[in-house]
């Protein structure tokens, strides 16, 4: 249930006729890596919660996931039948005060940190239900050591049950606190020792390395056929050794995983300098060269990408409006170089990518109108290997950017297109529209902070959860915490992706555990015009409020404690920052946009209709519910088309399946209004 | 009527450089000896939103109107559109990059406006780039260019064929190429952060042919009236 995300079997977690509480805690927890791992692993299990129950079936909650080695359990449920129907009676982060004391006198030596506590809204039937349930489980608890006199003190129920109002930022007030000592941040992965390489390495098993030499001895072939400058070939090798050093440094993969994925990053950029695109022929390209001299495009291309496989951070959004997907681009490359080289080496072969249903064809853009494949102005003047300091972005980058947001479309406004002008431009055109519309304002309008999800999934061809920091609630600039908007939110597949935090402790901890579970590194939506992106603006234009709206980054390193982490911009090298406090980075993390955005407005006229009906949900889940999930049984092919055919009233499941046409069978709108009715249903 | 002198009805101004009015919206302005036209609203470029850089206010002439607000999408870009009621296919733009260049093309950009008498003779591939990089019109090919004092403030002027594909209101036509005019100016509102220098914006004027002859007058003497800010040349 969703419910559980905070909740962690440690045993039958079913309901009893008559009410039932759940399981006490299993408080094994043995020391602070354990403590993360679990969480890690909580994550990991909601998230297969999530994407492998398709059964269809309403009777039963969403079975917990069994995590025998969970060590604390934060959240107890009480659950008791009314009129035939599961009632929801409370739910609340807590331990008991047994609990408590177990967990300190086990434990002398450390001092429990509690994690932030859940924010509480009285329903209007007088009962309390937890709305902090995000899809990342609150973070596993901290322990520090603990003044050696200071006895443990259980902490009395009520307290844990009491309301906390939602604290509105005070950013204007806020202080930096003072910066740690560069030596208590992490040492960049890219300049970590090549000891840890090695060792990986030398863990892989003999068949990944022989193919690791033979694809680096065809890269090396390649390069020395095709680069005729000497010094661009030397830049190039230095590449293909950092990047296979680099990566073993930073992956979170097993040692044949990635080996693998070196080598067959290799083979991609081998496939760009062996073969001439059939969609840019050289000649078409040479003639966008400001030079006849200049190194031609497909070498570029390739030269880049490594680079690109080698600093992740060197990705550059130079002019564009595309922080969101340049933001992914950098993780990208970080985590899965094989995937984004196979992509840009497919897109600038054939114009092909991955799309929403099956490929997407971008050469069709560049067709009768524009040239959004081609090298741009910014791409023409990227030097290679200088790129870094040009603070423009190279064709590589152009590529996976239009690919990108493309694929983003197809799940934020169907049948719409973006487009790029040759100089500086941006363009989206909607379905049924004869014009393109050009895009003026400060971002990528359709394009927002859950689409990236849905763009990650199709590019690294795995539904990752929990890489998106965003602010939650939503802060009283751009709105109060609203209980319909969460729900609204929360019903959406892509939010998997979203860590939600409320505070700069919280950020920390939930970091740690992004850390933990090999999810590194995050992306964070932060404010424009606020700390730490005004003192980033300052560093590189002299002005604090160069920016505005809201933007996208990573965060590439973080310290030991939590507390700090450096942050790589991509509006040029010179904007990233070292040393960026997490309590800052917290208060000014930007919410999602999405009350802008008018399907989400009817979400929100939907939900508030089943939240306030007195037990709406109840009554109708059996109904509507149980009808569609044997729809569903009987006609998986069409259950979710006949449906919205037969129920034009339906606006909800009709607004489902315009925007998830591959749900044919309703599985996934089944999957996600239960995990709904768990979590909202009163 | 006159038919040898259509405009003999309309009196003539004789050394009137700049009336203001103030009412804004019956401006009039005039320039050397031409006759006098009446302009409709007088633009303050500094009270709008994403102020115009450099420009304290022009006037805008009549029968124009804004139709694109906030033209620059990144930070630091700044832009407005202005086209005639009844044709949407005239373009007047005022617009500056953001910068972000490379510093070369940056400091001959600022050689050629602070301290050069005259454009140095340069490759042609070079001034274009040069040009292409304060105007937001795709350059396809460069009709020419020379400096020249605009009402006080060195600026090149330059004509030039602007690519078709890059302008939204051409969609769904034929057209390939465009005829554009530029103004192009330092921009001291805005700082360079790589070389610390001015940016460069440009005042745009691009159509098809027909139109292009039909209203490059208007659009010049709409140029006319600009009121720079005082802030040129910058101080060092």
């Amino acid at each position: 249930m969703t419910g559980g995300n905070d909740q962690p079997s440690g045993g039958s977690d079913k309901v009893a006729e008559g009410s039932k509480i759940g399981e006490k805690a299993n408080l094994e927890s043995s020391d602070v890596a354990a403590s993360r791992n679990a969480s890690a692993q909580d994550m990991q299990s909601v998230e297969s919660v999530r994407t492998n129950s398709s059964d269809g079936s309403l009777s039963k909650y969403v079975d917990l996931p069994k995590a025998a080695d969970t060590p604390i359990k934060t959240s107890i449920q009480l659950v008791a039948y009314q009129d035939g129907q599961e009632q929801i009676i409370d739910k609340t982060t807590k331990l008991t005060p047994n609990e408590r004391a177990r967990v300190q006198n086990d434990r002398p030596d450390y001092r429990l940190m509690e994690a932030p506590t859940s924010h509480e809204i009285t329903s209007a039937g007088g009962q309390a239900a937890s709305t902090s349930e995000s899809n990342i489980p609150v973070p596993t608890p901290i322990y520090k050591p603990l003044p050696p006199l200071q006895a443990p003190s259980p902490i009395a129920p009520e307290i844990l049950k009491s309301v906390p109002s939602p604290v509105p930022p005070a950013l204007q007030k806020f202080e930096m606190p003072a910066p740690l000592p560069q030596s208590a941040i992490e040492s960049r992965p890219i300049d970590a020792s090549i000891d840890v390489a090695e060792k990986l390495l030398g863990r892989a098993g003999d068949g990944v390395k022989l193919d690791l030499d033979a694809a680096k001895k065809r890269l090396t072939e390649s390069a020395e056929r095709t680069i005729s400058n000497p010094d661009e070939l030397a830049h190039f090798k230095l590449d293909m050794a950092n990047f296979e050093k680099n990566y073993l440094t930073r992956t979170a993969k097993d040692p044949d995983a990635a080996v693998k994925e070196i080598a067959e990053t290799m083979n991609n950029v081998s496939a760009i300098l062996e073969k001439e695109s059939t969609l840019f022929p050289d000649s078409i390209l040479k003639g966008k060269q400001l030079n006849p001299s200049d190194t031609s495009f497909r070498v570029r291309l390739a030269e880049e990408v490594l680079h690109h496989c080698a600093e992740p951070t060197s990705v550059d959004q130079g002019y564009r409006i595309t922080c969101q997907v340049e933001a992914l681009q950098v993780r990208e490359y970080w985590r899965d170089p094989a995937a984004v080289s196979k992509l840009v080496a497919g897109v600038f072969q054939t114009g092909i990518c991955p799309g929403r249903n099956g490929n997407l064809d971008l050469s069709a853009l560049t067709n009768p109108r524009g040239a959004t494949l081609l090298p741009d102005d910014e791409a023409a003047k990227h030097p290679p290997y200088k790129g870094d300091n040009s603070a423009l972005r190279g064709y590589a980058s152009k590529l996976f950017d239009v690919a990108a947001v493309n694929i983003g479309l197809q799940y934020a406004s169907p049948g719409a297109s973006y487009t790029e002008g040759y100089g500086k431009s941006c363009f989206i055109k909607y379905p049924g529209e004869l014009k393109r519309t050009e895009l003026v304002g400060e971002d990528l309008p359709e394009l927002k902070a859950e689409h990236l999800g849905d763009i990650n999934a199709k590019i690294v061809g795995v539904r990752e959860a929990g890489f998106v920091v965003i602010g939650w609630p939503l802060t009283p600039s751009n709105g109060n915490y609203d209980r319909k908007y969460d729900a609204a939110i929360e019903i959406e597949e892509t939010n998997t992706a979203f860590v939600k935090v409320r505070n700069g402790s919280e950020l920390s901890a939930k970091l740690l555990a992004v850390k933990d579970m090999g999810q590194w590194p995050p992306i964070i939506s932060c404010k424009s015009d606020m700390e730490p992106l005004c003192t980033s603006w300052l560093n590189t234009y002299g002005r604090k409020d160069w920016g505005h709206g809201f933007h996208f980054v990573n965060l590439p390193t973080i310290s030991e404690d939590g507390s700090h982490c450096s942050l790589d911009n991509t509006w040029s090298k010179k904007s990233d920052m070292e040393n960026v406090s997490v309590e800052v980075l917290a208060s000014n993390a930007a919410s999602v946009r999405t009350k802008q955005n008018a399907s989400y407005l009817t979400d929100i006229s939907n939900v508030q209709k089943w939240i306030d009906l007195p037990n709406g949900f109840a009554f109708a889940k059996n109904d509507w519910f149980g009808k569609l999930a044997a729809d569903s049984v009987a006609h998986p092919q069409t259950a979710m088309k006949d449906w919205v055919n037969s129920h034009p009233n339906d606006t909800y499941a009709k607004l489902w399946y315009q925007n998830h046409s591959d749900d044919k069978d309703a599985s996934k709108f089944l999957k996600w209004m239960r995990n709904f009715c768990n979590k909202y249903h009163k | 009527m006159n038919f040898d002198n259509p405009d003999a009805h309309l009196v003539e101004q004789k050394t009137v450089h700049r009336r203001v009015y103030k009412q804004a919206e019956k401006f009039i302005a005039a320039s050397g000896k031409s006759k006098v036209k009446i302009v409709d609203e007088r633009i303050w470029c500094q009270k709008i939103p994403h102020p115009i850089p450099a420009v304290i206010s022009f006037s805008l002439p009549r029968g124009w109107e804004e139709s694109q607000k906030a033209l620059g999408a990144v930070p630091g870009q700044h832009g407005h559109l202005y086209t005639p009621k009844d044709n949407a296919k005239v373009l007047l733009r005022f617009y500056c990059s953001g910068g972000r260049g490379i510093p070369e093309e940056g400091r001959l950009m600022r050689s050629v406006l602070y301290q050069k008498g005259s454009l140095p003779n340069l490759d042609d591939t070079v001034l274009k780039a040069l040009i292409s990089q304060a105007l937001h019109s795709g350059v396809l090919s460069l009709t020419s260019a020379k400096l020249i004092d605009w009402n006080g403030r060195k600026v090149i002027e330059c004509e030039y064929i602007a690519d078709a594909k890059e302008e939204v209101a051409f969609d769904n036509t034929d057209v390939k190429e465009l005829k554009g005019w530029a103004l192009i100016y330092d921009n001291s509102d805005s700082i360079d952060p790589k070389v610390r220098e001015p940016l460069p914006a440009c005042i745009e004027f691009i159509a098809q042919e027909p139109d292009f002859r039909t209203n490059l007058q208007t659009v010049q003497f709409a140029a006319k009236t600009i009121l720079w800010n005082k802030d040129w040349p910058p101080k060092k």
